[in-house]
């Protein structure tokens, strides 16, 4: 009862109260609307990345093709226009760069990092580019200030620069080495030569390039470097120091030394007296037995030498290109019945067996 | 920073140095090695392999590699760059048909990056044999003025025999290593 009694009253007031919601809701539409028109009307249109990078892009092939006509009309020489409409467009150009680079100033509020850097590479690229061809195309004939005092300093710093590569220069090939005091035998060949001890003078002796050559050093000497030997016979007194012997063929050295080191040698004989174990190195078919040498006064000088016994490491070779526990192959012992002894006392060589 | 820092810790506390000894065979390197710690050379054999001598020297203690010269074993000279404080080369003065191939060598080491930091004593051994080349003029034929600025080094003539030249050698390497490692903080 109450409700029907009450129900005119409720109704207008529920009318009422839907027209002010209707009202509200107009409004609030009414406003968004207003907003995002707002909003559309103040918007740049370029405050857009795509906007920006097309006309970015727009502007900079315009700039390379200025450039690339300008540089082909040089080329073709067909415009006569001469230098100065090419100094003006080049102007034109750097000024046109100059846009680019506010655009790209005024843009990078919105831009991304990785557009801003690399149309800024690009600009840097673009001005590159004119200028180049400005240099190349325009030579400058400007006035400017040089210092009489610069260019000899220039000529020192570039002759500083070139020292280095002179030196690299000269390492690369051979540098000539003084070689001032050459003291053995070299260059010989189908011969016998004598040394005596006041020639061997207790200094280092080298014999160097013999061929078919006998050589006797009656004496003792300090160091003994031997190398090229072909075909040839070396009987040497005592070396106080090192034999160093490289590149021999078809030999017979027989030497008493402190040390004995043999290099790139083939098919030779040597009888050793030595106080250390000797070593051979790409070396092949060599054979080594006890030294035998004999002239009036070695057994003085091998006193002297303190090479006076015989320690038997004759035998002990050492293969550095050998290195296992078995014999090499590259070496082996002169059986006893193929060694000589010589004596030089009449300058004769007899062939004898140990022992008799 | 760290390990550095302990690497030096470490080694100043055992006050230890590294050389590094090398040269062509014949050089002379066992001979000078056998010669400063005093004991016989009369029977050094060529060195197959190296040999390793600890030795007190003031208050340091050296630890000298001497490494064979032989042509075959200069592959294995890398195989002891490591840890390098101080290296010798060894240079036979009397030897001049190999000086070419002894400056060679030297440069090949020269420009290895784990001796770049490594003071350099270059001993012009063999004095004693008449006619040797003298320091002045081998530092010429090594070309040692490339290296001028970015390393130390000295050169330094001796006899492994008469035994001269090797401690000034030894004093001026060991003095130099130790201003770089030791005194450094």
């Amino acid at each position: 009862m109450t409700t029907q009694a009450l129900s005119p009253a409720l109704e207008k007031k529920r009318a009422k109260k839907e027209e002010r919601l209707q009202s509200h809701y107009d409004t609030y539409l009414n406003d968004a609307t207003a907003r995002r028109s707002l909003a559309a009307a103040s918007s740049d249109p370029s405050e857009s990345v795509d906007a920006f990078l097309a006309s970015f892009s727009h502007s900079r092939d315009q700039v390379e093709d200025k450039l690339s006509s300008i540089l082909s009309r040089k080329a073709s020489k067909s415009d006569d226009a001469g230098v100065e409409s090419i100094r003006e467009e080049l102007k034109s150009l750097q000024l046109e760069i100059g846009n680019m680079e506010t655009l790209v100033a005024n843009s990078s509020f919105y831009l991304p990092t990785y557009s801003i850097q690399s149309s800024q590479t690009s600009i840097l690229k673009l001005k590159e580019e004119v200028e180049a061809v400005t240099a190349e195309l325009l030579p400058k004939k400007k006035f400017s200030f040089r210092s009489k005092g610069a260019k000899p300093a220039k000529d020192t710093e570039k002759t500083k620069e070139t020292q280095p590569a002179v030196a690299v220069a000269v390492s690369d090939s051979k540098p000539s080495i003084p070689v001032p005091s050459f003291y053995g035998i070299k260059d010989q060949h189908d011969c016998t030569l004598v040394r005596y001890s006041q020639d061997l003078e207790d200094r280092e002796f080298m014999l160097t390039n013999l061929t078919n050559c006998k050589v006797y050093l009656k004496g003792k000497c300090r160091a003994l470097y031997v190398n090229k030997l072909r075909n040839c016979q070396v009987y040497t007194g005592p070396v106080t120091a090192s034999v160093l012997i490289d590149d021999v063929e078809g030999s017979t050295l027989m030497l008493a030394s402190q040390q004995i080191r043999i290099h790139s040698t083939k098919n030779t004989d040597f009888y050793l007296r030595v106080r250390s174990r000797p070593i051979v190195e790409y070396t092949s078919s060599v054979r080594f037995a006890p030294y035998a040498f004999h002239y009036p006064g070695i057994e003085d000088a091998l006193q002297a030498a303190n090479l006076q016994e015989e320690t038997g490491e004759w035998e002990n070779v050492d293969d550095f290109r050998w290195l296992r526990a078995v014999q090499s192959p590259n070496w082996s012992i002169l059986p006893p019945d193929e060694r000589v002894s010589v004596d030089h006392k009449d300058v004769s060589e007899k062939t004898r067996k140990p022992n008799s | 920073m760290g390990l550095l820092t302990i690497i030096r810790k470490v080694k100043r506390k055992e006050k230890e140095m590294r050389i590094f000894m090398v040269g062509l065979d014949n050089a002379g390197k066992t001979t000078i090695v056998k010669r400063i710690n005093g004991e016989d050379t009369s029977k050094i054999s060529p060195t197959l392999g190296f040999n390793i001598k600890t030795m007190q020297y003031n208050s340091f203690r050296l630890n000298i590699w001497d490494i064979g010269g032989q042509k075959t074993l200069r592959s294995y000279w890398r195989n002891y760059y490591e840890q390098t404080d101080g290296m010798v080369w060894v240079v036979d003065c009397s030897d001049f048909r190999r000086l070419d191939d002894c400056r060679q060598e030297l440069h090949g080491l020269l420009k290895e990056e784990k001796l770049m930091g490594a003071s350099l004593l270059i001993l012009a051994n063999k004095q004693d044999i008449k006619g040797a080349i003298q320091p002045e003029e081998l530092a010429e034929v090594l070309q040692l003025e490339v290296m001028d600025s970015s390393r130390h080094w000295k050169i330094v003539a001796c006899s492994a025999v008469t035994g001269e030249g090797l401690l000034a050698g030894f004093d001026w390497l060991v003095s130099d290593i130790a201003s770089r490692i030791y005194m450094l903080d």
